[in-house]
């Protein structure tokens, strides 16, 4: 009867062996020789693998922990690896027992741990092979269970370490082939068509964060997103989503006050070009504000380059600069054209308040510019939208950031398929 | 209580459903079988061992078919290992289930194929049967090592007999058994064991 046998010698090294699993165990690879024994004949030699090192992992055999409820016990250990190209992949599949459900898998990979069983019930559509992944032009689908599972990716394996106990004849070096599967929104679990050296199976997996704890181990560090982890929201999110929202709206309509409610600019000189006064005047009330002014002469195929000093109201020198102008219009080929603006702007934050004075000299022109009409306009107690709308951009990137997290999550999840539609 | 008592040591034997031809002793543990409304002793009811069970003598469990609540219990020992077989009344069916390590299969009688000969009890032997193809994916011998409860049929603890699973396409189950004297035949469903939960 089961369970009466609780140790063994190993046939080939004589080193004590536990006996671990039930009784449909077929094959005990010694953890010391790496003898594989017939579990159904007196556990007789059938092959020795060469000793290879043993897989990382934090599970060992003969653990036991609790899953949805089962208690279950490590038996198992084998290892795999893909290569594809320049890619390697690699896991550690741990067979697990239980007396009451039977045999199952936890799996390691990238830190990730995953619960994997054998159903029976196959999906409708039956088994689905990598060849007829290959011949498909859709991505090939299943519905198992009343839920639809569309083509994930296809694993070529290759098992590289084995030790432990099997319901199966596990080989080293064995290769198949696994064909997987996943609903297309919160996928909860994903099915697997396993064809091995001998037989086909069909089997579900699912996330299985909670096995560390339930075997007493540190649960291991993830690396990056698997396909079958379930969106976590970071912690706070419904209030960072609400802070940059509002704050990005308060931001925005801010940046379109300060554009919409400007004051009324004053005009300080509107006539011929070569009229312009020695000396114009605008009054500053706020050093806080900046001042800007527009210079607009209306110049046509020609420029101009206008000179110009501010003064402070106490005589000293705001700005002596000077900007260009320059408006070229014509008509070709492919129709009527310009380059160049009428327009020009000087901005400056006054010192003080006070009257400033303005000296305009046009000091370049060509073919009669300086006698075109030119408008100069002063617009004080201006305020600036600019840090607003920056502050708007940044808080809505934030949010954007924050809402698009299960957006973001699902495209990693599914950044693993291999599916093309060559 | 009933008022039929036990023929090896007289205590009183449990209620006996209608179904039942044979049950076992509590307290003395003979195996007696009702043979036309005369009870006789059978032998013992053999040795019962702890073990974890799934689905127990007397519990109501909940399959994905119905509420199953077994009333007789036989255990199988193939030699490296045991399967248990509880008949019961699933939504007042009488049926099998079987459970081997997780394996958990409703069974119902079936005739017995055509061609459900010895010749068919090799493994990789194809049975043929109007729904599809069946692959004989294990053959062995068991016996019948113990039950408890009721049972609808005579079992004969202690005698060995061969059997057989073929196994379908998409995991349905046919399970032939040949012994001394007779045959049986079995079409089995696959349950999942993690729907298998307490009433």
């Amino acid at each position: 009867m089961t369970g009466t046998v609780k140790s063994i010698d190993c046939t080939n090294c004589g080193a004590g062996l536990d006996v671990l699993g039930g009784g449909r165990v077929v094959v005990k690879v010694c953890s010391y020789c790496g003898a594989a024994l017939d579990a159904s004949d007196a556990y007789r030699v059938i092959e020795v693998y060469d000793k290879v090192k043993r897989p990382p992992s934090p599970f060992s055999l003969g653990q036991t922990g609790t899953i949805d409820g089962v208690e279950f016990t490590i038996i198992g250990t084998i290892s795999k690896s893909e290569r594809d190209g320049g890619d390697f992949w690699n896991w550690v599949d741990h067979m697990l027992y239980s007396p009451t459900h039977g045999y199952g898998w936890l799996t390691v990979e990238d830190g990730h741990l995953l619960f994997t069983r054998k159903v029976r019930d196959w999906p409708l559509g039956g088994f689905v092979t990598s060849h007829r992944v290959e011949m498909s032009e859709v991505p090939p689908s299943s519905t198992w269970r009343g839920q639809r599972y569309k083509y994930f990716a296809t694993s070529e394996w290759r098992t590289d370490f084995v030790e432990g106990e099997f319901n199966w004849r596990p080989k080293r070096g064995a290769r198949g082939t696994t064909v997987t599967m996943m609903p297309g929104g919160a996928a909860s679990n994903m099915l697997a068509f396993v064809q091995g050296p001998e037989e086909r199976e069909v089997e579900v997996t699912r996330y299985c964060p909670e096995a560390a704890e339930a075997f007493g181990i540190a649960p291991p560090q993830r690396i990056g997103t698997h396909p079958l982890q379930p969106f976590e929201a970071m912690e706070g999110s419904w209030f960072y989503k609400a802070f940059f929202g509002g704050m990005a709206g308060l931001a925005a309509v801010l940046a379109l006050v300060s554009l919409l409610v400007q004051p009324a600019p004053v005009t300080l000189y509107d006539g011929p070009g070569n009229a312009v006064p020695e000396v114009m005047t605008f009054d500053v009330d706020r050093v806080d504000r900046p001042v800007t002014l527009n210079f607009r002469h209306a110049i046509s195929n020609a420029w101009s380059e206008l000179g110009i000093t501010v003064i402070a109201p106490d005589g000293t020198p705001v700005a002596d600069t000077f900007r260009s102008v320059s408006f070229y219009s014509g008509r070709d080929s492919e129709g009527t054209w310009t380059e160049g603006s009428r327009s020009t702007a000087l901005g400056f934050r006054p010192p003080q308040t006070g009257t400033f004075q303005v000296q305009i000299e046009v000091e370049g022109e060509s073919r009669g510019a300086r006698r075109e009409p030119l408008r100069v306009m002063a617009q004080t107690g201006r305020t600036n939208p600019v840090w607003a709308a920056l502050a708007a951009l940044g808080f809505g990137l934030a949010f954007v950031w924050v809402a698009t997290q299960r957006f973001r999550h699902r495209l990693l999840r599914w950044h693993g398929s291999d599916w093309s539609e060559d | 209580m009933s008022d039929r008592s036990c023929p090896n040591c007289g205590a009183a034997l449990p209620e006996l459903l209608a179904h039942a031809r044979m049950v076992n002793c509590e307290f003395c543990g003979a195996s007696v079988v009702l043979d036309d409304a005369v009870l006789r002793q059978a032998g013992e009811a053999g040795e019962m061992l702890d073990a974890p069970e799934l689905i127990g003598l007397g519990r109501s469990v909940q399959l994905p078919s119905g509420l199953f609540r077994a009333s007789g219990h036989v255990r199988y020992d193939y030699g490296r290992g045991h399967w248990d077989e509880y008949h019961g009344d699933l939504d007042g069916e009488l049926v099998w289930v079987s459970v081997d390590e997780g394996d958990v299969v409703l069974q119902r009688p079936m005739t017995a194929p055509a061609n459900a000969g010895r010749a068919l009890f090799r493994i990789g032997a194809l049975l043929t049967l109007i729904d599809g193809d069946y692959s004989c994916t294990e053959v062995n011998s068991a016996k019948a090592t113990a039950f408890r409860g009721q049972l609808p049929e005579p079992v004969a603890i202690g005698d060995t007999h061969l059997y057989a699973n073929f196994t379908g396409a998409r995991g349905e189950l046919v399970s032939g058994e040949i012994w001394d004297g007779g045959v049986a035949w079995y079409r089995g469903a696959w349950i999942d064991p993690f729907d298998v939960r307490a009433a």
